[in-house]
């Protein structure tokens, strides 16, 4: 690509690029609101269950580890779908509002619908997670949770759980009419997910109908890998098998977010 | 007309509005009687909206007396705004509900009993001409729509003083004449209505009375023919230079002086004010000045209003 | 001419009445999302209640008492839910009407007053809060968490959590200035609940923060409804029925001096 032509049409990763940089300037001014729902909420989590009602629970109801051990990877994984619930629901929806879109905005420029999408995953699948994640893995490690340095891979498998569940959720909420609708992504597909994954109980408790549920939650893939990072647990699956799963979820997602992202803002 | 004209409605005297240290209105003076039209003038930022609130008993005023139908607002407020009709500058509809809803919802906030509501909403939706839209949302209207709705709306509690704040902005020619038709009823029927606007031929058209305002005070007031004649000559020429720029204009308009009553230059033209438009065209030719175009015409309210709140009052008066 | 039905007025409720019929006209059409408000709760109730719990098996009440977990929790998060329905809606809800939807700007215009509209939103507020707790409730029936018929009482005892923290959540919605604060809002209210005696006894936690909980407006809400449901009644409920009434009547009074200076500008 030349110098010049550079401006005028951008290649696909500098577009995204620009795309993400506009989220970059809006997180400068709203981060330390996220810092509860990232850092904190989590804290308070591992204190309240995983330290209080851990201290109820023996360790051979979490196959022989504490239960703060047990939940620690979980809430690695389940602080990226959590900030997902910031990042991918209003964001999205607002994104195509006559009052200060911001998709609309970047649709009058040389950026393509995709380079707004891949801008906004990018930031929302790579910086997020890689940011937010890492800091709570690393307050985790002062409860001391961890058997190995191999731990540090539950930040990546955080990471994963994003990519996967992320276009989704951009592509339900780009194909939104009505605002109160946005309450039903957290009370239909968030919280389930958080809740119902494997993170705070084995997810071979639940009912066995539900069963295929918890398989298609990213979460459950993305616990299990991380479990097996920080506490050297054996995965229910093949850890190949975990992450070709994540990967059909995260390109599929992706198709889907392109197409509708490109419907709504073709005029 | 059907009722006592000499009944003042509205009786405001020295009203202020003060947000912070901003004072928004500084002191103004007015009545309004039953059964006329009076109208609010001014700039951007004058204070008419303002004052409209104020009358409309949703903004305390933070200074002098204001007295509606012989109540206080302060404390009859909820009794004064159930006879009054307001269209604010900003619609203020419910996205929420559908267009029939946003009457027959808000005719319960003057605890009008639902079927009087649905069967006014039905008459007013037809007069604003949205019964065909009457199940869609707010939001899916354009906006002179979502204005008329709004004015349908004011009417639904049949009040005694309608405040119309810019009513006719962002409606097509049609809805507005059609608009000024029914104000126009509505006064025959001893409706009072307060009126602001930026188009004077609305203001002409519309209002027995009208008040100037300028930063926040009232700097003239009296019927379109009275402020008129008050603040400017009888005739107008108009001089137009294609291409010409705008400080060459202000070159020409110094040469004519001694022509007409007075000489003004605005950025595309230069006006003369004079009392015979004839021989000020006659005297102009002499001085060989050369326009692409010479219009004489009469003063409109639009030359008050310039002169008035321009750039020309400071200049001339000053 | 219009002198409108003026006899309206002089009943006190009949203008919160008309701000309410707003409410559900606009919220008809999405009753689903209305209906399904008490879902949440019924998730925490089978996550912590059912999932958890199957763990940590039965515990010992402080007064020696030993029951199922998943019954110890779930008064908890029923308490909680009361708070959580009346208390969005008459901060967060309010406020956006206010701030962002403009509603009330048209409301004002008529003779309704500020306190008549907040009236109406916590008569809403308390409607929606009062359908989840009764849906949160025959889950617990269903489930066999209560104890007897006279826990049914759970769901006045709920609704009067509800309307403790509407007050409050009016005085927040004329308090807030944008969306990071009602962020703010939420960060505190999960603290109390994840630490309001919730999962744990407050007996179980370090000396220090005992007293925070106590301070708690929601874990007098919890202890109020666990009493009840568990058939525990002490004289401690008194204390906890006296502290609700204290925040009610607090909130509500800063609220109605607060809001006519926000609503009219
Ligand atoms: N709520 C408020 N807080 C602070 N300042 C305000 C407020 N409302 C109005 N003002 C200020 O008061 C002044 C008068 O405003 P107002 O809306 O009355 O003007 P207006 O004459 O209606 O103008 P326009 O023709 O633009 O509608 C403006 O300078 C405005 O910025
Ligand atoms: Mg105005």
């Amino acid at each position: 690509m030349s110098g010049t032509a550079a401006t005028a049409a951008p290649g696909p990763a500098a577009a995204a690029w620009r795309a993400f940089q506009l989220q970059l300037t809006l997180y400068r001014h709203t981060w330390h609101g996220t810092v509860f729902s990232s850092v904190v909420l989590p804290l308070l989590y591992m204190i309240s269950i995983g330290i209080g009602v851990g201290s109820y629970i023996e360790s051979g109801a979490t196959g022989g580890i504490t239960y703060a051990e047990f939940i620690a990877p979980g809430l690695v994984c389940a602080v990226a779908v959590m900030m997902l619930g910031g990042d991918m629901v209003y964001p999205v929806f607002g994104g195509y509002k006559e009052w200060g879109g911001a998709y609309l905005a970047q649709r009058a420029t040389p950026l393509r619908p995709v380079d707004i999408l891949n801008g906004h995953l990018l930031y929302a699948v790579a910086f997020r997670p890689l940011t937010a994640c890492t800091v709570v893995a690393l307050v985790l490690a002062g409860f001391g949770v961890y058997t190995s340095a191999w731990a540090a891979l539950a930040v990546p498998a955080a990471a994963a759980v994003s990519a996967a569940f992320a276009p989704w959720l951009f592509a339900w909420c780009s194909s939104l009419k009505n605002d109160a609708m946005l309450n039903a992504v957290f009370r239909f597909a968030i919280m389930p997910v958080m809740l119902f994954s494997g993170v705070f109980f084995p997810a071979e408790q639940m009912p066995g109908f539900l069963q295929p549920l918890v398989w298609a939650s990213p979460l459950w893939h993305g616990t299990e890998l991380a479990r097996a990072a920080t506490a050297g647990f054996g995965t229910a699956l093949p850890p190949a098998a975990h992450l070709a799963y994540l990967a059909v979820l995260a390109v599929g997602g992706w198709l889907a977010a392109r197409r509708v992202i490109v419907r709504r803002l073709s005029f | 007309m059907p009722v006592d004209e000499n009944e003042i409605l509205v009786r405001a005297h020295g009203l202020r509005k003060r947000y912070g240290d901003f004072e928004a209105v500084r002191g103004v003076d007015f009545e309004i009687r039953r059964g006329e039209a009076f109208g609010f003038l001014g700039a951007n930022g004058a204070g008419k909206s303002t004052t409209m609130r104020m009358i409309g008993c949703v903004s305390e005023p933070s200074d002098g007396a204001l007295d509606l139908f012989g109540l206080d607002p302060h404390t009859d407020g909820p009794a004064i705004r159930a006879r009054l009709g307001v269209v604010p500058q900003d619609n203020t509809l419910d996205n929420m509900l559908t267009v029939f809803e946003n009457l027959t919802v808000y005719a319960g906030y003057f605890g009008i009993k639902r079927r009087t509501a649905a069967r006014r909403a039905a008459e007013l939706l037809e007069f604003v001409q949205l019964t065909a839209r009457s199940r869609d949302k707010v939001d899916d209207l354009s906006g002179g729509m979502q204005r008329r709705l709004a004015i349908a709306r004011s009417l639904i509690n049949e009040p005694d003083l309608a405040l119309l704040d810019e009513p006719t902005t962002g409606l097509d020619p049609q809805a507005r004449h059609l608009l000024w038709e029914r104000l126009f009823q509505l006064k025959q029927r001893g409706v009072s209505i307060v009126l602001t606007t930026h188009y004077m031929d609305e203001a002409e058209q519309l209002c027995d009375r009208l008040v100037i305002m300028d930063e926040g005070r009232i700097i003239a007031s009296g019927s379109p023919r009275e402020l008129i004649d008050t603040h400017v000559t009888k005739e107008v020429v108009e001089l137009r230079y294609g291409g010409l720029h705008t400080t060459d204009l202000a070159d020409i308009a110094r040469t004519l002086d001694g022509i007409g009553s007075q000489v003004e230059a605005l950025p595309d033209r230069i006006l003369v004010y004079t009392d015979d438009g004839d021989d000020t065209t006659a005297a102009l030719e002499a001085r060989d000045v050369s326009p692409t175009s010479v219009l004489a015409r009469r003063a409109t309210l639009e030359d008050v209003f310039l002169r008035l709140t321009g750039r020309a009052l400071g200049e001339d008066d000053g | 001419m219009s002198v409108i039905a003026y006899g309206l007025f002089r009943t006190r409720l009949g203008p919160s009445r008309a701000m309410l019929s707003r409410n559900w006209v606009a919220m008809r059409r999405a009753w689903v999302l209305v209906a399904s408000g008490g879902v949440e709760s019924l998730l925490f109730l089978f996550a912590f209640g059912f999932g958890v719990g199957a763990l940590v098996g039965d515990i010992t009440l402080p007064g020696g008492r030993t029951i199922s977990y998943t019954a110890y929790v779930a008064p908890a998060i029923l308490a909680n839910a009361a708070m959580m329905g009346t208390l969005l809606e008459t901060s967060i809800n309010v406020f956006a009407k206010f701030k962002w939807m403009k509603v009330y700007d048209g409301v004002l215009a008529t003779p309704m007053r500020p306190w008549d509209i907040a009236l109406g939103e916590v008569w809403w507020a308390l409607i929606r809060g009062g359908v989840y707790v009764a849906m949160f409730v025959i889950a617990m029936g269903a489930f066999g968490l209560l104890e007897s018929v006279w826990s049914v009482l759970a769901v006045p005892a709920a609704v009067f959590i509800g309307l403790a923290f509407s007050g409050i959540g009016l005085t927040l919605a004329t308090v807030f200035r944008n969306w990071p604060d009602f962020d703010w809002m939420m960060a505190i209210v999960f603290a109390m609940f994840l630490f309001g005696g919730t999962f744990t006894p407050v007996e179980s936690y370090p000396g220090f923060a005992q007293p925070l909980v106590y301070a708690m407006p929601l874990y007098h809400g919890i202890e109020l409804v666990r009493g009840i449901s568990l058939g525990e009644l002490g004289p401690m409920m008194a204390v906890n029925v006296l502290y609700l009434c204290a925040l009610a009547l607090a909130g509500t009074w800063i609220a109605q001096r607060r809001l006519a200076k926000a609503l009219y500008k």
